[in-house]
C-alpha cells in the first residue's frame, strides 16, 4: 500500500469510533435527532475501544483473542449506534453466534479490556459498524407476494420479514390450497427474508381453514372481498384460537352483512389484527377507524396515507379501482370506491400513530400499498409530527422517545402482533441476528447493508471489476447472503405449531421451520411504546375524536424520506 | 458462434455499469436544464460521468477528480446533498487503463435558508461536561519512556500493541514497558523515525492481563509470579535493545543483537542463549 506520507491531523475519535454518550445525531432530513444515551464502549479513549482495520486494535493477542468461535463469535458489528425498541439508542456491539444476537455491549479480548461482553477472536468476522446505525430488520406484515420482485424491494427497504398472503399473481387474498402452499414454498428460498403466509379465512366452514394450517400456514386473512361476515370472521377466529394464529382482518367496507359496532360484537375481545384501520384500504365505512380503540383490536395502516400527503386523498380512486377489480367507468364500482376516501380519517391516523394508539405500520404491498416505503414513510411521518405546532417540547434536546416509538411500529410490535418476536422484532440477545445498518444520513431512506442472521444478505453493491467494493454506481442488491442456496439457510419459515412439529411433510423448504406463538394472548396493552387506549369515534362525515378530542390534520405538501434520496 | 465474432460490442459487467451512471447524469442534466436542483443521486452520476468523461478525453487523474469537483455548483445540488453524498467514488477507463478516482466533498456545504437545511447524518457533539474522556486519562498511571528507532526504516507502533515486544530494533527502558501499551487514543499509533528519539507515556494493559503471542516474550499472565523476570530474560537473550542494557549503542553495536532477535524469539530463548 502507497500513499502520501500521513502528517500530523486532527485525532476526531468520532471517526473512528462513531458517536459516542451525549452525542446527538441527525436521522436524513426528517429533522429528527437521537441522543446517544448509553455508551458500552469504555469512557476512556486511551482504552480499548475496538476498531478493526490498517493499524487498529482489531489483531491477534490485542483486540482479538486467539480462541475457536465457540468461545468468541462468529460475526461482530463493532461500535454501531443501535437503535432497538426494546434496547434504546445505545453505542454499542452485537455480538453474533449461529446467526443469532448472543451479546450486546462492550467488544474485545478480555484478556486485555475490561468490562468486554461481546468476546471477539481471531477467526471472528467483523462488520465495522462506527458510523452507523444499527436497527433490528423491519417487519412487514401486510404483503401481497403477487410476484418475486416484492421480496427484493422489502429487502431493499430494510425489511427481513414478511406475512404474505399470496404465492403468485392470483385473485384471493390468504392462500387456501394446500398443494399450492406446499408447492409455492421453495420459491422463497431465493430470497434472505423470513416469511410466513396467511391461510384463506374467509370460510364459513372449518375444513379450508385446516387444509391451510396443515400446509404451514401461520395466521389467517379475513378479507371483504372473499366474506367478512358474521360467520366467516367467527370461524377463523375459533380455528385461530384452537391453533395459535393470528387472523389479519379487512372488514366488510360494504357494511352489508356487519357494521362496525356488529364486528366488534363478533371479535368479543378476540385478538384480531385489523388492517389498515383507517379504512381506505379497505373496511367499514366511514368508521373502521373506530377499531382502533376496540377491545383486543391490534391495528395496522398501510403506507400510502403515512404520512397524510397532499395528494394521498387524489390518489386513492385508481388505486382501490386498480386492486380490487373495480371500473372506474361504472358508476355503481367509482360510488363505492369513493366511499373509502376520507381526508379526516386520513390525517387522524397519523395522529393516532404519534399519540401511541395504532402499534404497526405496514405496506399492503402490491395490494395499495408499496413494498419498499414503510421504513422511509414511517419516519417521514415521525417527522413531520415532530415538526408540527406544538409536536415536541421546545426546550427538547433530542427526539429518542419518538423514534423509539416509530421504530416498534416497524419491528417489535408487528412481531408480537403475528408471535415472531421470540425471532424478530428486536436485537436483545437471543433472537436472530437480523440487522439493518444504515448511514445516518439515509436512515430509512436506504439500508448501507442488511445482515440476514448475521450474515451480509442485501445492500449496496457497487461496480463489480472495480478495485474497491462501493465504485458508482452504486445499487441495492444481493450479497452472498442472496445468493446461490444461501438464502434459505439464513432465513426461516414461520408456521403454526402443529405444521413446525410434522416439519417438512407440510412445508417443504429447506428453511427452518419456526412456530409462532403467543398469538391469541398479545393485547394492544402490550405493544412497546404504544399501548395508549382509547375511544374513538368517527362522525359520517370523517371527522375523528379520541375520547372526545377532536383529530384533525393538515396534509403536509412535502414529505422528507423521499425527493432527496430518490431519483 | 463464428457469426458473432467481430460483430459484437462485447460490453463487460463494467461497461454496462457505465451507462446505468451515463443515464442517470443524461437524466439529471435535463432536470438541470430545467432549473431544478438536484437529488443525491442525481448529483452523485453527474459527478461520476464528468470523471469518467475527463478520462475518456486523455485527462490525468488528478485532472479527472478537478472535472468530478467542478461538475455541479453547490447552488445546484437539493439542500442535503453535501451532507449525504460525502464523496463519489468511480473507476473510469484512463489512457494507461482502469484507475480509480474519489472524489471528496465534490458540492461544499448547503447553500440555501439556513433554517431550513435539513443536516443528514451531522453529529453534534456533547455538550461540554456530558463526557470527559480527558479527565478520566488524568488519573491513569502513565510511564514516560525515551525510544530511539535504531533501525534504516520508520517503526510505526499501534495504540494497544504490548510495548514490551515491540520491534527489537526500538532501544527503550524494557522492563518500565512490560504489561503497558501507548497512551493514545485507541486506534491510533506512534511513529518513530530512523535515529530518532521520541518519548512516549505508556498505561497499564487492563482486562484479565493475559497477553498472548506477539513475539511470545509473555505468552500468558502478565502478573504471574516470576512472569515479569522471564519475560525480560528472554528479550535480552534473543537480542531485544533495551536502554537499561544496551545505553547509548549505535545501532547494531550494542549488547543485543536485534537483527537476529526475531529468529532467536522463534527458535527459543534456549538456543538463542548458546
Amino acid at each position: 500500500m502507497t500513499g502520501p506520507r500521513p502528517g500530523p491531523v486532527a485525532w476526531d475519535p468520532r471517526d473512528v469510533h462513531g458517536p459516542r454518550l451525549g452525542d446527538r445525531v441527525h436521522l436524513g432530513d426528517t429533522g429528527l435527532v437521537v441522543e446517544v444515551s448509553a455508551d458500552d464502549l469504555s469512557p476512556v479513549l486511551t482504552d480499548q475501544a475496538f476498531v478493526v482495520g490498517f493499524g487498529r486494535p482489531g489483531r491477534d493477542g490485542i483486540g482479538l483473542r486467539a480462541v475457536r468461535t465457540s468461545g468468541s463469535c462468529d460475526v461482530v458489528v463493532s461500535n454501531v449506534l443501535l437503535l432497538d425498541p426494546l434496547l434504546g439508542v445505545r453505542a454499542t456491539s452485537l455480538g453474533i453466534r449461529e446467526g443469532r444476537v448472543v451479546a450486546v455491549g462492550r467488544a474485545g479480548n478480555p484478556d486485555t479490556t475490561d468490562g468486554v461482553d461481546v468476546v471477539v477472536g481471531s477467526g471472528t468476522a467483523v462488520v465495522p459498524g462506527e458510523g452507523l446505525i444499527a436497527t433490528p430488520g423491519g417487519v412487514d406484515t401486510h404483503v401481497h407476494l403477487l410476484s418475486p420482485r416484492v421480496c427484493e424491494a422489502e429487502l431493499a427497504s430494510g425489511v427481513t420479514t414478511v406475512v404474505g398472503q399470496e404465492i403468485g399473481a392470483f385473485w384471493g387474498v390468504g392462500v387456501g390450497s394446500a398443494w399450492v402452499l406446499r408447492t409455492g414454498y421453495p420459491a422463497f428460498d431465493a430470497y434472505p427474508l423470513n416469511v410466513g403466509l396467511l391461510g384463506r379465512g374467509s370460510s364459513s366452514r372449518v375444513d379450508p381453514l385446516v387444509e391451510a394450517l396443515e400446509a404451514g400456514v401461520c395466521g389467517f386473512k379475513v378479507h371483504e372481498d372473499t366474506g367478512a361476515h358474521l360467520r366467516t370472521l367467527d370461524t377463523a377466529l375459533r380455528v385461530a384460537e384452537d391453533h395459535d394464529v393470528q387472523v389479519a382482518l379487512h372488514t366488510d367496507g360494504l357494511n352489508e352483512g356487519l357494521s362496525v359496532d356488529d364486528t366488534i360484537a363478533v371479535l368479543d375481545g378476540r385478538a384480531v389484527h385489523a388492517y389498515h384501520v383507517e379504512g381506505s384500504g379497505g373496511g367499514h365505512t366511514p368508521d373502521v377507524l373506530r377499531l382502533a380503540g376496540a377491545p383486543g383490536v391490534l391495528a395496522s395502516s398501510t403506507n400510502p396515507t403515512l404520512p397524510f400527503g397532499r395528494d394521498a386523498e387524489a390518489e386513492q380512486l385508481a388505486m382501490i379501482a386498480f386492486s380490487h377489480g373495480l371500473r372506474t367507468d361504472v358508476p355503481g364500482d367509482v360510488a363505492v370506491a369513493v366511499d373509502r376516501i376520507r381526508p379526516g380519517t386520513m390525517g387522524a391516523e397519523n395522529l393516532l400513530h404519534d399519540l401511541g394508539v395504532v402499534p404497526v405500520t405496514s405496506s399492503d404491498a402490491q395490494g395499495m400499498g408499496r413494498a419498499g416505503e414503510t421504513w422511509s414513510r414511517t419516519f417521514a411521518m415521525a417527522g413531520l409530527l415532530a415538526a408540527r405546532p406544538g409536536g415536541r417540547d421546545a426546550d427538547a434536546r433530542h427526539d429518542n422517545d419518538r423514534v423509539l416509538r416509530y421504530l416498534a411500529k416497524i419491528t417489535v410490535n408487528p412481531a408480537l402482533v403475528h408471535g415472531l418476536a421470540h425471532e424478530v422484532g428486536s436485537l436483545a440477545p437471543g433472537r436472530l441476528a437480523d440487522v439493518v445498518l444504515w448511514e445516518p444520513g439515509r436512515f430509512a431512506a436506504t439500508p448501507r447493508l442488511v445482515l440476514k442472521s448475521g450474515l451480509p444478505a442485501w445492500g449496496v453493491v457497487g461496480d463489480p471489476n472495480a478495485a474497491v467494493d462501493s465504485a458508482e454506481p452504486l445499487v441495492l442488491g444481493p450479497q452472498f447472503g442472496g445468493a446461490g442456496a444461501m438464502p434459505a439457510e439464513v432465513s426461516v419459515l414461520f408456521v403454526n405449531g402443529a405444521a413446525a412439529a410434522a416439519g417438512t411433510v407440510s412445508a417443504p423448504t429447506r428453511r427452518r421451520l419456526v412456530p409462532v406463538r403467543g398469538c391469541r394472548d398479545v393485547r394492544p396493552e402490550d405493544m412497546v411504546r404504544h399501548g395508549v387506549r382509547g375511544a374513538v369515534t368517527v362522525t359520517p362525515h370523517g371527522v375523528v375524536s379520541l375520547d372526545g378530542e377532536p383529530l384533525v390534520l393538515p396534509p403536509a405538501d412535502a414529505i422528507p424520506l423521499s425527493r432527496l434520496y430518490r431519483l | 458462434m463464428r457469426g458473432s465474432k467481430g460483430a459484437a460490442v462485447h460490453l463487460t459487467p463494467a461497461d454496462r455499469e457505465r451507462l446505468l451512471v451515463f443515464q442517470v447524469s443524461e437524466l439529471a442534466r435535463r432536470r438541470l436544464a430545467r432549473g431544478l436542483r438536484l437529488t443525491a443521486p442525481e448529483a452523485t452520476a453527474m459527478v461520476a460521468d464528468a470523471v469518467c468523461e475527463a478520462a475518456r478525453d486523455g485527462a490525468r487523474l488528478a485532472d479527472a477528480l478537478a472535472a468530478g469537483r467542478s461538475a455541479l455548483r453547490p447552488d445546484q445540488v437539493l439542500p442535503g446533498v453535501a451532507e449525504v453524498v460525502g464523496h463519489v467514488a468511480v473507476e473510469a477507463v484512463f489512457d494507461d487503463g482502469t484507475r480509480l478516482a474519489v472524489v471528496d466533498r465534490p458540492f461544499g456545504p448547503s447553500v440555501g435558508d439556513p433554517a431550513g437545511i435539513p443536516r443528514p447524518g451531522l453529529v453534534d457533539p456533547a455538550p461540554a461536561g456530558g463526557r470527559d474522556p480527558g479527565a478520566a486519562a488524568g488519573t491513569e498511571d502513565v510511564v514516560t519512556v525515551a525510544v530511539t528507532n535504531t533501525a534504516a526504516v520508520p517503526i510505526i507502533v499501534t495504540s494497544h500493541f504490548h510495548f514490551f515486544e515491540v520491534n527489537p530494533r526500538l532501544r527503550f527502558d524494557r522492563a518500565a514497558a512490560y504489561g503497558r501499551h501507548l497512551a493514545v487514543p485507541s486506534g491510533s499509533h506512534v511513529r518513530f523515525d530512523p535515529g530518532g528519539t521520541v518519548e512516549v507515556g505508556l498505561v497499564r494493559i487492563a482486562g484479565a492481563r493475559v497477553v498472548v503471542g506477539f513475539a511470545g516474550l509473555v505468552d500468558g499472565r502478565l502478573d504471574a509470579p516470576g512472569a515479569a523476570e522471564a519475560a525480560l530474560a528472554k528479550a535480552r537473550a534473543c537480542g531485544f535493545l533495551d536502554a537499561r542494557r544496551d545505553p547509548g549503542a549505535a545501532p547494531g553495536h550494542g549488547v543485543g543483537n536485534p537483527s537476529g532477535a526475531a529468529a532467536a524469539a522463534l527458535r527459543g530463548v534456549d538456543e538463542a542463549a548458546r
